[in-house]
């Protein structure tokens, strides 16, 4: 009777067990899956965006450099860091479903390209979990209000998360954060953040795609 | 009248008079509160004699400053050097830093200077770790422990 009892409690706490990991993974599971298909429509959004764009400039309708978006959620620009293969839609604001979704452009600053300094940031276990492997000198492509910037990394250090690290700056400067160590479980302790400059400037991507096509 | 007591007689009349002169030449110590006294009045004398150049230097520093064209700064008060609590040197003027509004967590929401990178710590790969591991050791207490004896096979056992 008793070894029944004993075999019935180790039943009992093994599917304890088994309920709550199956929730967490689950929970965990859902949660990347939500943000990779927000990836989906922003890339979605993007490109009719842009297209729209390419339009309403072949009509002359709009200018080249229009008002700042500033709809949380919204994508806009594009990121491209050749060395690390990331292609992402960086989507408006910094919050918990846009990070889920996208690197999240900080409200308020500068978008790439514009005097100033954009910062872009990201999860670490999503579109910046190869930033480790970034070194200086190594190239960032991005693309916003219809224009094509490519950028040279020339800063790369490790922060405090609660140190205050981002200024604004006079000139374009790109800045890109995300949580340091890459690999940790938890909520990492610090910051990696590292700048650009821009080296060369392109107007209108789709023609400069177009061209190099 | 002997000699010997107009001797004694001598020694009487004259051992005052020679007491009287050692007392004389007595020095007494030094009256320490007259001196400091005197010791203050001449410091005092000093001080203000000090100041008052300090304050002519000072004034004709503002006299050049004005001929020159400049604008006169405002001359500190000299103080007094024979007040007992001597006013501390001051500080030299620390440079420039700029001011950083007090942040809070919600601080993240836009950029200005002096922020802090967003937060972008994700807690997702602990619960996916840890969701594993838990489902790997429920998974595993339920495949070590048997079935329970059902009470019909017992009862055949039994018989």
């Amino acid at each position: 009777m008793a070894r029944n009892a004993g075999v019935s409690s180790r039943r009992l706490i093994g599917a304890g067990l088994a309920l709550a990991g199956g929730v967490l993974v689950t929970f965990a599971g859902v949660r990347y899956a939500v943000g990779t298909v927000r990836a989906d429509e922003a890339r979605s959004a993007w490109e009719a965006q842009q297209a729209q764009a390419a339009v309403d400039r072949a009509r002359s309708l709009v200018a080249d450099r229009g008002p700042a978006p500033s709809v949380a959620g919204a994508p806009v620009a594009r990121i491209m860091i050749p060395r690390i293969d990331l292609d992402a839609i960086v989507l408006e604001g910094v919050s918990d479903d846009e990070l889920n979704a996208g690197p999240g452009h900080f409200p308020g600053s500068a978008l790439p390209g514009d005097p100033g300094n954009a910062v872009i940031s990201a999860h670490r276990d999503r579109h910046f979990s190869h930033f480790d492997e970034l070194s200086l000198g190594d190239t960032v492509v991005t693309e916003a209000r219809g224009q094509r910037n490519v950028w040279v990394i020339v800063s790369r250090r490790v922060v405090d998360k609660d140190s205050r690290a981002l200024f604004r700056t006079a000139d374009a400067t790109l800045t890109l954060t995300t949580c340091w160590p890459i690999r940790y479980f938890g909520p990492a302790p610090d910051r990696l953040i590292i700048t650009a400059k821009p080296v060369a400037t392109h107007a209108h991507p789709q023609a400069v795609a177009l061209r190099t096509d | 009248m002997s000699h010997r007591r107009l001797l004694v007689l001598a020694l009487i009349a004259g051992l005052p008079g020679f007491a009287g002169a050692q007392f004389t030449t007595f020095i007494p110590p030094q009256h320490k509160v007259a001196d400091s006294i005197k010791a203050a009045v001449v410091a005092q004398q000093k001080a203000q004699t000090d100041t008052s150049i300090q304050t002519q230097l000072a004034n004709m520093k503002t006299w050049v400053d004005s001929a020159a064209g400049l604008v006169p700064t405002p001359t500190t008060a000299v103080p007094d050097s024979t007040n007992v609590v001597v006013p501390p040197m001051p500080a030299p003027a620390p440079a420039p830093v700029p001011t950083l509004p007090p942040q809070t967590p919600a601080d993240s929401v836009a950029m200005r200077n002096g922020v802090r990178a967003p937060a972008t710590a994700s807690v997702l790969p602990l619960l996916l770790l840890l969701g594993g591991l838990s489902l790997a050791t429920g998974v595993t207490l339920l495949r070590a422990a048997p079935a329970p004896t059902r009470p019909a096979n017992r009862g055949r056992d039994g018989a």
